[in-house]
């Protein structure tokens, strides 16, 4: 595709590479929102990012960059969206864990909506965080937030079977407490309460860099409050569960989110992706979703 | 030469692909289908899509005469109702919420859809339980050029093939054994080619296979 | 002394000696490698483990061995009392070595796409999606005719180490 000319798309902040993931001296060529751009890492470790013009790739205008939550953001745009901001990841005693990206052809709005749903817990995650004979979605609550103008999901409970690498191993399950934030169009994140201390969520997020309307890279990074696991069990276990749900969101039909009222039908568990897609539809961001017939 | 399209019914599989209590991914001109079976009883063919978040219903599990989506569970009864919503268990799902489904039925162990809600056709008294199942090949050339092929009377059988009115080609073989042809449009330049046999024991069928992997070569070289 | 197996959850060539492992009841301790972002297959301490950089690799008794094949036909000919698994049959077991290489072979082009889509290896990923699915049309086309034999399994009338390496 060529580069998109939606504003709202093109001003916001979109992943590119995570910290650590070009060696001094490297370059990583990529895509974002149809631009391909180059990102160059210099011998001192400073970060740069360039587009790239034309059939034959000619390094063409720098592109403003920025580090957070261990990735490397680029942007398109003259007045981006600010970044969250996510105090967990400067909370000392937090365990920092990047899961590094996964590729998935699938628009970003159809990965949000995947990462926002509870009720897909007991067949796509089954004996992990959901099981067969636990499928209810009790009610929760779910508003927009105007002060940062994001939806969020809260009182949202599931029963688990193994929450996380460390619920994993006491065999008996919990009830998790969950709450769900939508930064951007781009990025989505949980905080999952798995030891029932007060105020001390896991935190794990989603940036989600659109190659094109259908192609898209999922960061994965988290601030956790685990103390017994390894950093490599952590994000195998992060790995597995998003690997679990690449085959679905691959395989749903059409990739891109539809706004028409009867293009599919949600239930109450489905209250977060209703209030996102409303959320997104008043945005009046066109990238990634079914263009209407003119 | 007629189509394979005669009467609004196209192949989609033949009947021994689709075991019972499987469910498998079809794609009819570009337009995804899933297929699939109870534990008894005629393969269903819907559209590969679920009314929910749009899976693909091909990828989901059959259970008690139904199928399930692999997203959330729903659960859709043969006929297309959704009669369960996991994340909701004691809601009555609305009869709103139903897939889209077409007709089937099964010819000389072929299963056949109707995207357009053709009549079902008159079939003869054929004996279903004599045709065998050969296998199905993938052909990356349009449908029309295995036709051709297939008419032609140096095809890889060693027979003309002969439209049968209903859909099919028919090639009888110089020992008696009879082959018949189904040819499914899968894009404009993939068909998928279904054979069956009558009076042919298993090395003749196991030949015919070979064939048919011969004639997929065949075509797709030029 | 339990078997070892140093281990990355989404590698299909380590998914295969955990299947084996499974079917023939034998416990083992897994030892995570943090294949992706971590690399830490082609870090110094790994490369003195396996000289390839590669998962999986087994530790028994003492023994070391790498590749995903040579460690299913170990396990099957040490653990497998029935014989199934890897038969002596002189007919058998050449078709279940012609698989086991092929799916070494020509069938690891499916590995490459998987890392081409889902972890960005730099691959020419149409040409390795064409040789994938000519790799897949090979095994498609053998089971076809051993379904018409009335057959389930790559080779013989039972499972094999032929279909733990061709999944």
């Amino acid at each position: 595709m060529s580069v998109t000319t939606d504003p709202v798309a093109l001003n916001q902040w979109i992943p590119c590479a995570w910290n650590g993931q070009i060696r001094p001296g490297a370059t990583r060529d990529t895509q974002i929102l149809g631009q391909p751009i180059r990102v160059t890492c210099a011998p001192d470790g400073a970060i740069s990012c360039n587009v790239l013009d034309g059939a034959a790739g000619a390094v063409g205008r720098a592109l403003p960059v920025t580090q957070k939550f261990e990735i490397i953001f680029a942007t398109l745009g003259s007045d981006p969206r600010p970044l969250p901001k996510i105090h967990e990841f400067d909370e000392p005693g937090r365990r920092i864990a990047n899961c590094g990206s996964v590729g998935v052809n699938t628009s970003p709005f159809r990965i949000v909506e995947n990462f926002l749903d509870m009720a897909h817990f007991c067949f796509v995650h089954t004996d992990i965080l959901g099981a067969v004979d636990q499928t209810e979605v009790l009610s929760y609550k779910c508003e927009v937030r105007p002060d940062a103008d994001e939806v969020w999901a809260t009182d949202c409970r599931f029963f688990q079977p193994a929450a996380s690498k460390s619920a994993a191993t006491n065999g008996k399950g919990q009830l998790t407490h969950y709450k769900y934030r939508v930064m951007s169009p781009f990025s989505v994140m949980l905080y999952k309460n798995v030891f029932g201390r007060e105020d001390l969520d896991d935190a794990i997020c989603v940036f989600i860099q659109p190659k094109t309307e259908t192609e898209c890279i999922a960061y994965m990074t988290m601030a956790l409050v685990d103390e017994g696991s390894t950093m490599t069990q952590i994000i195998d276990f992060q790995q597995s569960i998003f690997l679990q749900d690449r085959i679905i969101l691959e395989n749903q039909r059409p990739a891109l989110l539809s706004f028409a009222p009867n293009a599919e039908i949600p239930t109450k568990a489905d209250l977060s992706s209703i209030a996102f897609r409303r959320w997104l539809k008043a945005s009046g961001i066109t990238f990634g979703t079914v263009k209407e017939a003119a | 030469m007629e189509m394979g399209l005669a009467k609004g019914w196209v192949p989609v599989a033949l009947d021994a692909q689709i075991a019972p209590g499987s469910s498998h991914p079809v794609v009819i001109n570009d337009m995804g289908l899933a297929v699939w079976r109870g534990s008894s009883g005629g393969a269903q063919v819907w559209e590969d899509r679920c009314p929910h978040r749009g899976m693909r219903l091909s990828f989901g599990f059959v259970r008690d005469e139904g199928l399930v989506c692999l997203y959330h569970g729903w659960e859709f009864s043969q006929g297309g109702k959704c009669r369960k919503i996991p994340a909701h268990p004691e809601l009555d799902p609305p009869k709103t919420i139903c897939t889209r489904t077409f007709g089937s039925l099964s010819y000389r162990g072929i299963v056949f859809a109707s995207l357009d809600k053709a009549a079902t056709p008159d079939l003869p008294a054929d004996s279903q339980e004599e045709w065998l199942p050969v296998r199905s090949v993938f052909v990356a050339v349009p449908m029309d050029r295995v036709a051709t092929y297939l008419g032609a009377k140096d095809n890889v059988f060693g027979a003309v093939a002969t439209a049968d009115g209903l859909g099919c080609h028919r090639l009888a073989l110089a020992d008696g054994a009879q082959i018949t042809v189904a040819l499914q449009p899968v894009g404009a330049e993939k068909a998928a080619v279904h054979l069956t046999s009558r009076g042919a024991d298993a090395d003749l069928r196991r030949t015919l296979a070979r064939y048919a992997v011969r004639m997929r070569r065949i075509l797709e070289i030029s | 002394m339990v078997i070892r197996l140093y281990d990355y959850t989404l590698s299909g060539s380590c998914y295969k000696v955990r299947l084996m492992l499974g079917f023939l009841g034998l416990g083992y301790q897994a030892v995570p490698v943090d294949f992706y972002p971590g690399r830490e297959h082609k870090t110094l301490d790994f490369l003195d483990i396996n000289p390839l950089g590669q998962l999986p690799v087994l530790e028994d008794d003492g023994l070391r061995l790498r590749d995903a094949q040579a460690i299913i036909a170990y396990l099957a000919n040490k653990y497998d009392n029935s014989g199934q698994w890897l038969p002596r049959d002189p007919d058998l077991f050449g078709q279940v070595m012609m698989w086991v290489l092929f799916a070494s072979g020509e069938l690891m082009a499916a590995s490459a796409a998987r890392l081409h889509d889902a972890l960005g290896y730099p691959f020419d990923i149409a040409a390795v999606r064409a040789n994938a699915h000519a790799a897949f049309r090979v095994l498609d086309d053998h089971l076809a005719e051993r379904a018409i034999e009335g057959k389930t399994w790559i080779v013989g009338d039972s499972p094999t180490i032929a279909d733990i390496a061709c999944c």
